[in-house]
């Protein structure tokens, strides 16, 4: 009997670490042939951010301007960029995203488990003072925010750790690798040899089977509801709220492609946060070269950008 | 008589010769004993070719602590110097289990 032919499958292998950091598993995927010792490096610049910079993190610069609210605080130049960017893109989206909605978030009881009655509407109007962006004053390095008002940096820092963590091993010359913070943010490096990584997003609908999409050196954040909601007298309430009208938004899942994570994630959850009006501010993802999709409340699916590379 | 004188003179003309003969060829025979001679007279002192490099090295004394059973360095040297008083719960997690995979896809989710 003559030999059949042979065919060998080469299957790329990587080095896989999990750590919990930023309140998410960050999975970080290196090349087989990298030292097991680059995790240390690679998690030690997403410790740096979440030391310097988390909202949650006691002694952080953002603590300290939330604690000191009302007094100028001295920060680094890192924290300045990042403010700056984020009052920029607050600008673009009409303030409907917002750093500072952490008082919206404990008002619709995201902070407290036992809360099971929706905001009246005085306590919305009263909590709204204290949401605006305008109100973050950057003199030099030092930062003032108005008195009771305090900033959240769930939206973005997490991403933008995955960024600074990216950039380290791009200068180390890894030209293939993934960091997935939490699944809601990762970014990626391809070469010649492995083009792409594929990331499954789940249906809304969960009758119809998810979908894969290809990655190839870029950022990708992804917002949704299916995790992260308040659950108040039998309705669901998402934890990204619109900044202006106070309300959590009703939108079902947002995806969005970037050139950097930091980016992704911001407008992710911005395009998230704008409910009902995503269609206006849809152009302004375009023009900052983002590409995706938005699930609004009633199941309309509105691709933007260019199409996205699906797996068949 | 003096054949007999003759003889004997040149008897001893030749041990003489043959004598500085020997003299000239054990002194100028071994070239380098004037050399040696010369630093055994006047010793140079020795030339510290690794004197201007060391400058660029630090030498730190490794000391063996027998209660600890291990070897200790007192020099602060290359460590890594981490801020605050404790270590964040990411670090703490740096025996984590290093696990193979191939590029299998990763799931999308929401988080905070």
């Amino acid at each position: 009997m003559p030999k059949q032919p042979q065919t060998a499958y080469k299957i790329p292998v990587y080095l896989t670490q999990e750590r919990r950091c930023f309140y998410a598993n960050i999975k970080v995927k290196l090349p087989i042939s990298c030292s097991e010792s680059l995790f240390e490096e690679v998690y030690g610049v997403m410790d740096v951010v979440d030391r310097y910079y988390n909202s949650y993190t006691r002694g952080s610069y953002i603590d300290q301007i939330n604690q000191f609210s009302g007094d100028w605080v001295e920060v680094d130049d890192y924290c300045i960029w990042l403010l700056e960017e984020l009052k920029q893109f607050s600008a673009l989206f009409d303030g409907v995203y917002d750093i500072t909605a952490m008082p919206l978030l404990k008002l619709w009881g995201f902070y407290n488990k036992n809360q099971q009655i929706t905001p009246s509407e005085i306590a919305l109007k009263d909590v709204l003072q204290k949401v605006n962006y305008n109100q973050i004053e950057i003199k030099g390095n030092s930062v003032k925010i108005a008195k009771g008002q305090e900033i959240i940096t769930g939206s973005f820092l997490k991403s933008f750790a995955v960024d600074l963590a990216i950039d380290f091993l791009r200068e180390l010359g890894i030209t293939d690798a993934l960091i997935n913070a939490g699944g809601s943010s990762m970014s990626v490096l391809n070469n010649e040899i492995h083009p792409c990584w594929k990331v499954n997003i789940p249906y809304v609908n969960e009758e119809k089977e998810q979908r894969q999409i290809q990655l190839a050196n870029t950022s990708f954040s992804y917002s949704a509801m299916s995790n992260n909601y308040k659950l108040i007298q039998g309705e669901k309430h998402s934890h990204i709220i619109n900044a202006i009208t106070g309300n959590p938004s009703n939108i079902q899942q947002v995806v969005v492609v970037a050139k950097s994570c930091f980016e992704s994630d911001v407008l992710a959850t911005a395009l998230y946060a704008t409910g009902n009006e995503y269609e206006n501010y849809i152009p302004i993802l375009e023009e900052l070269n983002a590409s995706g999709f938005i699930v609004d409340a009633n199941g309309v699916e509105t691709a933007f950008g260019n199409p996205l590379k699906e797996e068949v | 008589m003096l054949h007999w004188l003759l003889l004997s003179l040149m008897s001893r003309i030749k041990t003489f010769v043959l004598y500085l003969l020997g003299v000239v060829l054990l002194v100028f025979g071994n070239r380098k004993i004037f050399s040696d001679l010369w630093n055994t007279l006047f010793p140079k002192k020795p030339i510290d070719y690794n004197k201007d490099i060391e400058k660029g090295f630090s030498h730190e004394n490794i000391e063996y602590d027998s209660i600890q059973g291990r070897f200790v360095n007192h020099a602060e040297y290359f460590e890594i110097v981490r801020y605050g008083d404790d270590v964040t719960d990411v670090m703490k997690q740096a025996r984590s289990t290093t696990r193979i995979e191939s590029d299998n896809a990763e799931t999308a989710s929401d988080s905070l």
